[in-house]
């Protein structure tokens, strides 16, 4: 093959840009520490990466999210807990009461404490978490048990009565994509039934009347049932949703590898592949040197 | 027997007949790094015999040489190759073109980056989601709202880079299209300049020179094709429209297209439509009308389910205020698209019911859409869907840019092939100046033989006695 001077300059000129392209790749890749900067350095990895990240996100919003409901369902459980407790207390108050040796003045001192339960039942019953009223049902913004005092109303009632103000609805929540969790428990149902059976020990004492106190005494029981009921169940979700959390939060870090795989370089790959490619570089810029000053006949004549 | 000054005549031709050698080889190692340059040759040939006299009966041996003469300066010229290269210029133009413009696209859209589309639509699920589970609380309304406007947003700036690119394209096709008119123009006058040379006999060689790095500029540009014909003229054609015939150049023109946003549409003069093959300008035209219009249409669909399916969930539900919600966006595409102005963190529609500020059922519908699959999407979720236009771009891009390093690859072979026969050698100028000079030397000593011998006739003959 017949050689010329252009094709030797040309010939240089190709390949210092090829190899400098190469290298500034690598560089590239070496300073991002990802295999890839646009969709189209690698189309079907990049599709792939965005879908992990979707995933991802979504995890972490339930995650998240889950942390929420988490504290909400922790503050339901404390606040029955504790009703759990008041409900003993005042069985046991009850019991002493109903014991036959007990005069009417030592039944009124009973039936203060009754009364002091019940109170604190009142505001129990009305927990809020963050400013909100976890068992108003959807109405987390009104108080949901009032006590309506003897005598009001038409026609006027003969005993304090418990107002439920919320309503009955259950808050659904996502827990993973297929998943949804109860989040809170109906409070009128878990607890009317003990906050009326303590106004009704505490007007049973107050007017020794050991008839009310029986009605009373076997109210509490069904009433701690009710009770026992909405415990077990929230602590059933507490678990469930848990569960859950921890099976995201292992999915997540799955994911998180499976991204990194896809996305990252193996530095030490990269790092030696860019060396190599500099060497690449200084020995075609030698060459192409060499070439440029090669003398031609002209300078022999 | 020839008499005794042809042979000074011989000589003389013999000088010049080298120093038009020489020249010729100047003129190579002048232009050795000249672009487009084919090497020329000077062709020597001897001159014609002459039969030699008969002199008293007896025929004399002959015939005699006359010595030297250029027979035509030759250019190395290498049609067949430079057709292809031609064809392979053009190919390599329009993929580089569409590869340089796509990339700019890939940028734009930054779909890999941290304010990706796909980024503000992931956080747009997570903010539903969170309001789902907390959607009495303000601050979590309003972030959501924030997140709500970001996806318009990431709409938007999308759609208007998007447009923003076609409409730069614009600047470089009537740029392309004045170069193609005026390169028509220069053709179509070499075409006259060339006939007339090449009729009398001589070689146009630099003009062909000219004329053949002006086809190759038109293949870049358009991929045009060019046909020789008789006495150098070339005929040269477009898209199967002629451009150039004799002396006859046709416009391009390029007018505003209403129907296309008012970019400009490229046309004949005769009013045909400009439609290239290959070239820069097909690269241009076809990611300009192509690609981008594709990825803006996806984005508008996009923009338009989303915007449908999101704003039928919200208005089903009630507001803080229990006030019906209303639409979440307004808008009719990607560009248009607009969160609802009106709305307040309170005014997002996160309850199924009056009086229910603890209830998220609306807020999780609408959470859900990122799993539903929308007809309007060929029944792809959102996120399938803008991975798939994601990804079919990425393909597109690296269609073009392997596509161009491919026809590179074609095209400098065909390039050194094609200097390998028609480029300048130094050493092989040096050769033949060597040759040339030393011919040119033994011919001037040759004069002063001759000169001798012709002194020695008309001074000292005849002079006996003298």
């Amino acid at each position: 093959m017949r050689v010329t001077q252009q094709m030797l300059t040309q010939g240089s000129l190709t390949h210092m840009n090829e190899s400098l392209e190469r290298l500034y790749a690598l560089e590239r890749q070496v300073a991002s520490g990802k295999r890839f900067e646009y969709p189209s350095d690698a189309p079907a990895i990049a599709a792939q990466s965005l879908t992990i990240k979707a995933s991802m996100s979504a995890m972490e919003a339930y995650i998240e999210t889950g942390h929420t409901s988490q504290a909400w369902m922790e503050s339901t459980e404390f606040a029955s807990q504790h009703l759990a407790d008041a409900a003993l207390k005042a069985k046991n108050a009850l019991l002493q009461g109903r014991n036959d040796t007990m005069g009417a003045e030592e039944r009124a001192v009973l039936a203060q404490e009754m009364d002091g339960i019940l109170k604190s039942a009142m505001d129990l019953v009305n927990t809020q978490h963050l400013n909100r009223y976890i068992f108003a049902g959807y109405a987390t913004r009104t108080k949901p048990f009032e006590i309506i005092p003897a005598g009001s109303g038409v026609p006027p009632t003969t005993a304090d009565t418990i107002q439920y103000n919320g309503d009955h609805n259950i808050m659904m929540r996502n827990i993973s994509p297929d998943e949804t969790i109860a989040m809170n428990v109906d409070g009128d149902a878990a607890f009317r039934p003990l906050l009326e059976a303590l106004i009704l020990a505490r007007d049973a004492l107050n007017s020794n009347d050991t008839t009310a106190m029986d009605t009373a005494l076997a109210d509490m029981d069904t009433a701690e049932e009710a009770l026992t009921d909405a415990m077990t169940k929230n602590g059933a979700r507490v678990r469930t949703l848990s569960d859950a959390m921890s099976r995201m939060d292992m999915g997540l870090l799955e994911l998180k590898a499976l991204l990194s795989k896809k996305e990252d370089i193996d530095m030490a790959e990269a790092v030696s592949n860019l060396k190599m490619q500099e060497n690449a570089y200084q020995i075609v810029l030698q060459v192409s040197g060499r070439m440029s000053s090669m003398m031609n006949l002209f300078d022999k004549i | 027997m020839p008499g005794a000054f042809s042979g000074i005549n011989m000589i003389m031709q013999a000088l010049m007949a080298q120093q038009e050698a020489m020249q010729v080889v100047g003129h190579n190692v002048a232009n050795a790094n000249t672009p487009g340059y084919r090497r020329q040759e000077a062709i020597l040939t001897a001159s014609h015999p002459r039969a030699n006299f008969t002199f008293m009966g007896s025929i004399l041996p002959g015939q005699f040489g006359t010595g030297v003469l250029v027979d035509r300066i030759k250019r190395y010229d290498t049609e067949f190759i430079d057709q292809r290269y031609c064809f392979e210029l053009g190919e390599n133009k329009r993929w580089a073109t569409e590869a340089d413009f796509l990339n700019q696209v890939e940028m734009a859209l930054a779909d890999t980056g941290s304010e990706s589309l796909a980024k503000r639509l992931n956080d747009f699920w997570g903010g539903w989601q969170s309001l789902s589970t907390s959607p009495d609380d303000l601050t979590i309304r309003q972030d959501t709202l924030e997140r709500s406007k970001a996806v318009a947003d990431s709409f938007n700036r999308r759609a208007s880079a998007l447009n923003k690119l076609r409409g730069e394209q614009d600047l470089t096709i009537r740029e392309r299209v004045d170069e193609i008119n005026e390169l028509a123009t220069q053709l179509a006058r070499l075409n006259v300049e060339i006939t007339h040379v090449e009729s009398t006999n001589h070689q146009p060689n630099d003009l062909l020179d000219e004329r053949d790095k002006i086809l190759n500029r038109l293949s870049e540009i358009s991929g045009a094709k060019a046909a020789f014909q008789q006495f150098g003229q070339v005929v040269v054609s477009i898209g199967g429209h002629t451009l150039v015939i004799g002396s006859r150049a046709f416009e391009v023109t390029a007018t505003p297209d209403p129907a296309n946003g008012n970019l400009v549409g490229v046309g004949w003069q005769d009013g045909e439509p400009f439609s290239p093959v290959a070239g820069e300008l097909k690269g241009l035209m076809e990611s300009r009308d192509g690609v981008v219009v594709d990825q803006l249409n996806r984005l508008n669909t996009m923009a338009i389910s989303f915007m449908d399916r999101i704003n039928a969930i919200h208005i089903t539900g009630y507001d803080l205020n229990n006030v019906p919600g209303q639409a979440l966006y307004t808008g009719t595409d990607a560009l248009s698209m607009r969160i609802n102005t009106t709305l307040t963190a309170e005014n997002l529609a996160a309850a199924s019911v009056t009086n229910a500020p603890g209830d998220g059922t609306i807020a999780k519908l609408i959470n859900d859409v990122q799993r539903e699959t929308l007809v309007g999407l060929n029944n792809m979720t959102l996120g399938d869907y803008n991975n798939l236009r994601i990804g079919d771009l990425g393909l597109t891009v690296k269609r073009s840019t392997s596509q161009a390093a491919d026809h590179k690859t074609v095209m400098d072979a065909l390039d050194q092939q094609r200097d390998s026969v028609s480029g300048v050698n130094l050493d092989e100028e040096a050769t033949k100046m060597l040759a040339y000079q030393k011919s040119y030397q033994a011919a001037t000593r040759m004069m002063t033989a001759l000169d001798e011998m012709l002194d020695r006739v008309i001074n000292n003959m005849g002079v006996v006695g003298r």
